[in-house]
C-alpha cells in the first residue's frame, strides 16, 4: 500500500451492513461493520442504563430506545419483532421516517472519534438498475450529507467498481466486480480502472428472505439466519427452508446472468479485449458454499460475449467493497 | 498505458495513474455541488411531502433546460511544455531555441482572429458565456493529399507534391501550420489570423466548452493520408517537427496538454448529430511520441455534453485508441440519463435539442460562418 498520506478510508453503505475499511501498517487494512438495522424498544431508566453499561451502541428517541447497529437482531428476537431498516433495494428507504437519523448514527458509530484529523472518506453507491426506473441521486446525496455533516470529505465509488479496486489490481483494474448483497446485486466491467458497463438488479438476499418466508411461513429475519448459518449449494436439502432458499437463490443467479447478458450484449459499448477478463464475487449473498460453482455453471451455460479467465471469490467476500472504496480514496490523495 | 501500469507495483500508485490517464477519477465535491444541493430540496420537499421517492418519472422532462447535468468528474491534468523562445527571425523562416525552423515563404494573413463565445462547461447554452480572445488549443490534422512512398527515389515527386499541397492550402485557407513529409514546418494561415481548419467542431476544458473552435484553436496539418496502410501515416521528421512546434505554441500561448487534440476528435455532423465527421487522426496520432498524454482517453464533450451519437464506421476508423473516450463518454450520458429519470435515448435527445438550440442562437446572433474545411 501506498505508504505517502494515508488517512483514507472506504465505506461500504450496504442494505444489511455498513463496512468500514481503513489502512493498517504499510499492507494491511482494518475492518469494522455494523448491521445496517435497528429495533425500537419501550423507554425505562433501567434499560437505558443497562445499554450504557454494555456499551451497546442506541439512541433515545421520545418514549422508545433505539438500539441500532450488531445488537439489535438479538433485541429483535428478544422482543419477537422484525428489525427496521434504513435501506432498502440498495437506496434509502423513504418510507422508513427514521431512515436518515438512524444511517447517522450507525455511520457515525463506526467512526474514529479520537482521530485528530479527518479521513477523506469514499462511499459505495448502487449502479443504476437495467431498467434505469429507480432514481439513485437522492441516495448518494443523502449519504453524502450525513458524511459532511459529520466533518468528512468524501466522493462516491460505484460497489462494483470498489470490488474491482479490491480484487483486480493483477489485471491492472481489468474485469468483472459483482458484489452480491441484500438489496442488490451489483455488477461492474471495469477496463484499466474505468467504468465501462456498471448496473445493478434488485434481486439479492432480501428478495430470497421475502420469498422463502412466504413460502415456508417462516419470518424473514429466521430465513435469513437459516440462510447464513447454514446453507450450502449441494444438490440435497434435508429440509424444505433450505430447499426454497435454493430454488430463489437459483433465480437470483440467473437473473444476474441475464443482466450481464443484456448489458454486456450491446457489444458498441464493450472493449475489444484480446485477453480473457476475470470475474469475482462478493457481498454476503455469495457466501454460501458453492455458490462460486452454481455461478460459474449458469454463467458458463449463457454464452455471454465475453472471454472469461476465471470466476472467483473475493478474497475477503464481506469487506470486499468497503476495500475497495479505501483503495479508490488512497488513489484520490 | 497498460504497458507502463504493469510497471508500477504499489497497487494504488497504479490505480492514480490509470485514472489520472484516463480522466476517471471520483466527483469532487465541487463538481457535483450544485448538483447535490439541488437534488437535497427535490428530496427534501418529496420526504416532507410524504410521497413517493423519484423525483421525476421517466419521461417526464421535456427540455434540456431541466437537465442537471454534470461535466465528467475531473478534467486531466496538464502536462507542462519545455520553454521555448525565439532566436531569429527573417522574412524568409524563423528559428526556435528547440530547434524549430518554420518556413514563411508561403504565409498569408485571413480573417483576424476575433473575440469568441466560451459556453460553460455543466450545461452549455446561450443564457451564459463567456467572451474570449486568443489561443486555447491546437487540433491536428491529416492533408489526406496524395503522398509518394517514402523512399529516397521518390524525393523530387515528393518534393513538388510538397509545393502543389501547400500552395493549394494556402488558397483554402485551411492550416494555420503544415508540416510536410520530411519534417519541414510551413506557416501557412498567420497565427494571428483564423485558418478554416475544423469545420462544425467542439471541445471542452475546465474554463468551458468551445463550439467551432476555428477562432480558439490553432490547425496544424501533417503532409499525410490517414488510409494508406502500406506505410506510417507520420515520418520520423514529421513527428520530431511536429514535438517541436507544439512545444513552441504551447510555451507562447500556454496551451494545455488536453487541449492539443485531433481533429477526429473535435469534428461533429451537425446534420446527423454524429461525431468523427472528418476522421483524420481518429485513431493513430503519436501523442505521446510528441510529448503528450493519451488524448483520445479524454472523454468527447460532443458525446457527454450534447449527445452527438457514433457509428460503427468512426469505432472502426479509431481502430483501439479513441474508443476509452467514447465509452468513458457514453457512460457519463447514461449515469446522467439515470439521474434525470430517462432513458439513454430520451436524454441523448435532449443534450442534441441543446446543441441545435444552441446553433441556431450563436449563428442567429453572428452571421453565418463559411468556415468549413
Amino acid at each position: 500500500m501506498n505508504g505517502k498520506n494515508n488517512n483514507a478510508m472506504g465505506l461500504d453503505v450496504g442494505t444489511s451492513r455498513i463496512v468500514t475499511a481503513r489502512p493498517q501498517g504499510d499492507e494491511g487494512y482494518q475492518f469494522h461493520s455494523q448491521l445496517n438495522a435497528f429495533v425500537t424498544i419501550p423507554y425505562s431508566k433501567m434499560t437505558e442504563r443497562v445499554l450504557d453499561k454494555e456499551g451497546v451502541p442506541h439512541s433515545v428517541s421520545g418514549s422508545q430506545i433505539v438500539v441500532h447497529g450488531n445488537e439489535c437482531e438479538k433485541f429483535a428476537d428478544l422482543m419477537d419483532t422484525e428489525i427496521r431498516r434504513p435501506m432498502t433495494g440498495g437506496v434509502l428507504d423513504a418510507k422508513e421516517p427514521e431512515s436518515i437519523s438512524m444511517m447517522k448514527e450507525i455511520i457515525s458509530s463506526l467512526m474514529d472519534k479520537n482521530a485528530q484529523e479527518k479521513p477523506l472518506v469514499c462511499f459505495t453507491v448502487p449502479a443504476a438498475s437495467l431498467d434505469a426506473s429507480e432514481s439513485l441521486t437522492y441516495h448518494e446525496a443523502t449519504v453524502k450529507q450525513i458524511l459532511t455533516q459529520l466533518g468528512y470529505e468524501n466522493r462516491a465509488v460505484n460497489e462494483g467498481l470498489a470490488v474491482v479496486y479490491a480484487e483486480l489490481e493483477n489485471t491492472n483494474y481489468t474485469g468483472i466486480g459483482i458484489s452480491c448483497g441484500g438489496g442488490l446485486c451489483n455488477v461492474c466491467y471495469s477496463y484499466l480502472s474505468v467504468p465501462v458497463v456498471t448496473f445493478s438488479i434488485p434481486k439479492a438476499g432480501d428478495y430470497i428472505d421475502a420469498n422463502a418466508a412466504s413460502m415456508t411461513g417462516e419470518r424473514a429475519n429466521r430465513i435469513r439466519l437459516a440462510k447464513e448459518e447454514g446453507f450450502h449449494f449441494n444438490g440435497f436439502f434435508s429440509d424444505k427452508v433450505q430447499q426454497v432458499i435454493s430454488v430463489y437463490y437459483d433465480d437470483m443467479i440467473k437473473s444476474l446472468v441475464a443482466g450481464m447478458k443484456e448489458a454486456f450484449g450491446d457489444a458498441r459499448h464493450m472493449p475489444k479485449l484480446t485477453r480473457p477478463v476475470p470475474v469475482v464475487l462478493s457481498g454476503g449473498t455469495a457466501m454460501p458454499k458453492g455458490f462460486r460453482d452454481r455461478f460459474e455453471k449458469i454463467f458458463n451455460e449463457s454464452n455471454l460475449p465475453i472471454q472469461v479467465s476465471e470466476v472467483r471469490m473475493a478474497s475477503n467476500p464481506l469487506e470486499a467493497a468497503a476495500k475497495g472504496a479505501l483503495v479508490a480514496a488512497l488513489a484520490e490523495m | 498505458m497498460e504497458w507502463r501500469a504493469d510497471r508500477i507495483d504499489d497497487p494504488v500508485d497504479r490505480l492514480r495513474y490509470l485514472r489520472a490517464r484516463s480522466g476517471n477519477t471520483l466527483a469532487t465535491p465541487a463538481d457535483k455541488h450544485k448538483m447535490m444541493w439541488h437534488w437535497l430540496r427535490v428530496g427534501t420537499i418529496v420526504l416532507c411531502s410524504g410521497f413517493a421517492i423519484l423525483p421525476f418519472r421517466p419521461g417526464t422532462i421535456a427540455s434540456a433546460d431541466k437537465l442537471h447535468d454534470i461535466a465528467p468528474a475531473s478534467t486531466p491534468q496538464n502536462v507542462p511544455p519545455d520553454s521555448v523562445w525565439q532566436v531569429e527571425q527573417t522574412a524568409a523562416y524563423e528559428n526556435y531555441s528547440n530547434g524549430l525552423r518554420i518556413e514563411k515563404q508561403y504565409t498569408i494573413a485571413n480573417s483576424p482572429r476575433t473575440r469568441y463565445r466560451v459556453f460553460r462547461r455543466e450545461r452549455p447554452s446561450m443564457d451564459k458565456f463567456e467572451w474570449k480572445t486568443g489561443v486555447v488549443g491546437i487540433v491536428y490534422h491529416t492533408t489526406e493529399s496524395h503522398v509518394a512512398a517514402f523512399r529516397q527515389s521518390n524525393t523530387a515527386v515528393q518534393t513538388k507534391s510538397d509545393l502543389w499541397t501547400i500552395a493549394d492550402i494556402q488558397k483554402r485557407r485551411c492550416y494555420n501550420y503544415v508540416i510536410d513529409r520530411y519534417g519541414r514546418v510551413w506557416r501557412v494561415v498567420d497565427e494571428s489570423s483564423v485558418a478554416w481548419h475544423a469545420g462544425r467542431s467542439i471541445w471542452s476544458d475546465a474554463k468551458g466548452t468551445y463550439v467551432d473552435v476555428n477562432e480558439s484553436f490553432l490547425g496544424i496539418a501533417f503532409e499525410a493520408q490517414t488510409y494508406d496502410e502500406s506505410q506510417p501515416t507520420a515520418t520520423p521528421a514529421q513527428i520530431h517537427s511536429a514535438h517541436a512546434l507544439t512545444d513552441m505554441l504551447r510555451s507562447k500561448y500556454s496551451i494545455p496538454s488536453y487541449n492539443c487534440v485531433t481533429h477526429a476528435q473535435v469534428s461533429v455532423s451537425a446534420q446527423f448529430m454524429k461525431v468523427g465527421h472528418h476522421t483524420d487522426w481518429a485513431g493513430n496520432f503519436p501523442f505521446v511520441a510528441m510529448g503528450l498524454p493519451d488524448n483520445y482517453a479524454l472523454p468527447l464533450p460532443s458525446v457527454w455534453a450534447f449527445g452527438f451519437d457514433y457509428d460503427p464506421t468512426f469505432v472502426r476508423a479509431t481502430g483501439n485508441r479513441m474508443w476509452q473516450g467514447l465509452i468513458y463518454a457514453d457512460q457519463m450520458t447514461r449515469e446522467q440519463a439515470t439521474l434525470a429519470g430517462l432513458t439513454a435515448p430520451q436524454y441523448k435527445q435532449l443534450l442534441q435539442q441543446r446543441y441545435k438550440e444552441l446553433i441556431r442562437a450563436l449563428y442567429s446572433a453572428d452571421e453565418e460562418p463559411s468556415n468549413e474545411r
